[in-house]
């Protein structure tokens, strides 16, 4: 019950930020229709389990630092994409690649997916349970060892805090 | 509000752009780089829609592409998903 | 000074943009266009629309972040999307020199 009326209240204020107004009666109509889609569709949507649960007051101070790191690799793979794209760096090596998943839980995994490929250079490709494999498609894989090395250090060092 | 010689450079570069992936769009050779080439072609747009908001200073332009970007999100989905198994839906 | 900065940010969000354009008709197969142009095209577009907020009002700006929160969770769930598809209907790659580890599942 405290997730709808909670996923109601966000879908309701997701509706007056898009609107971009302050209007109680637009917050009245997001919220109702927000809870109309919540009860027709809350069944079908399977929200994953929690695994790790983290203290709130860990997970709000280390969330901007979190973001930092996301966007500081966006901006590294943004320059690295663009020296290939204008041939200054090479393109022999690209190639898809296995990492292990290691201790993700199910929220963890779907983070680090997210944040891998949005950074340029890395796209996930397929996540296989049964192995515990993450498939990414590396614009260069001239040494997978090391690029496990970095996406461990990375999930070490910046996400196990926030989302294990 | 940008400097108009930037606004209008901008705004016949960015046309430029979308010619570009049009042309890549109807060329493409196989379906994943047509589909590839549909997104990027809203992603330009998006971007054309904010520099015309800048210009213009109000918010109307900024909506369509909020909305735009929404709907070529659930498009190349359902594309996707149809080129992988034949069905939208699985 | 904001319409310097307005301008300086228009401009490196049209460079990004023509790089990752560039990179997509340059690249050879579907999965090296996809960084190019899908994840590129995203710092471009964030640029343009920083451009857009820095003078704005309230709407501008909401709509702004808005706009930004929603392709920086959308844009790399439609690139795994497109990849995932190309990868299952395997889809060639073609550089000689490209590694496959999933090779041996086939």
């Amino acid at each position: 019950m405290r997730a709808v009326i909670g996923s109601a209240l966000g879908l309701g204020l997701l509706f007056m930020l898009t609107l971009a107004s302050i209007d109680p009666v637009d917050l009245a109509l997001g919220v109702t229709l927000g809870a109309v889609l919540v009860a027709l569709l809350g069944r079908r949507l399977r929200l994953a389990p929690d695994g790790v649960a983290v203290a709130p007051i860990q997970r709000a101070v280390w969330f901007p630092v979190f973001l930092g790191a996301v966007f500081a690799e966006i901006l590294v793979g943004t320059w690295d994409m663009a020296l290939r794209v204008v041939h200054l760096r090479d393109l022999k090596h690209p190639g898809v690649v296995r990492f292990p998943i290691g201790e993700r839980s199910e929220h963890g995994v779907a983070i680090s997916a997210l944040a891998t490929t949005l950074s340029p250079g890395s796209v996930l490709l397929e996540i296989d349970w049964e192995r515990r494999d993450l498939v990414f498609h590396f614009i260069d894989v001239s040494d997978p060892d090391r690029l496990r090395e970095r996406f461990e250090r990375f999930y070490d060092r910046y996400q196990r805090k926030v989302f294990p | 509000m940008s400097s108009n010689v930037v606004f209008y450079a901008g705004l016949v570069w960015v046309a430029g752009l979308l010619g570009v992936v049009v042309v890549r769009v109807a060329r493409a050779e196989t379906t994943a780089q047509r589909i590839l080439a549909l997104d990027l072609l809203t992603l330009i747009l998006v971007g054309l829609l904010a520099l015309a908001a800048g210009q213009d200073g109000r918010a109307y332009a900024l909506e369509a592409g909020l909305a735009l970007a929404l709907l070529s999100f659930v498009a190349t989905l359902a594309a996707c998903r149809y080129y992988e198994n034949r069905r939208p839906f699985s | 000074m904001i319409i310097v900065l307005s301008d300086i940010l228009t401009v490196l969000g049209l460079a990004i943009l023509t790089i990752g354009v560039y990179g997509f008709v340059r690249m050879p197969d579907v999965y090296t266009q996809l960084h190019a142009a899908s994840k590129a095209g995203f710092l471009g577009i964030v640029a343009l629309l920083a451009s857009t907020a820095l003078h704005g009002d309230g709407a501008i700006i909401t709509r702004a972040v808005l706009i930004t929160v929603l392709l920086a969770l959308t844009t790399p769930v439609a690139a795994h999307a497109i990849g995932r598809a190309a990868h299952r209907r395997e889809e060639p790659m073609h550089i000689s020199e490209a590694v496959d580890e999933t090779v041996d599942d086939r």
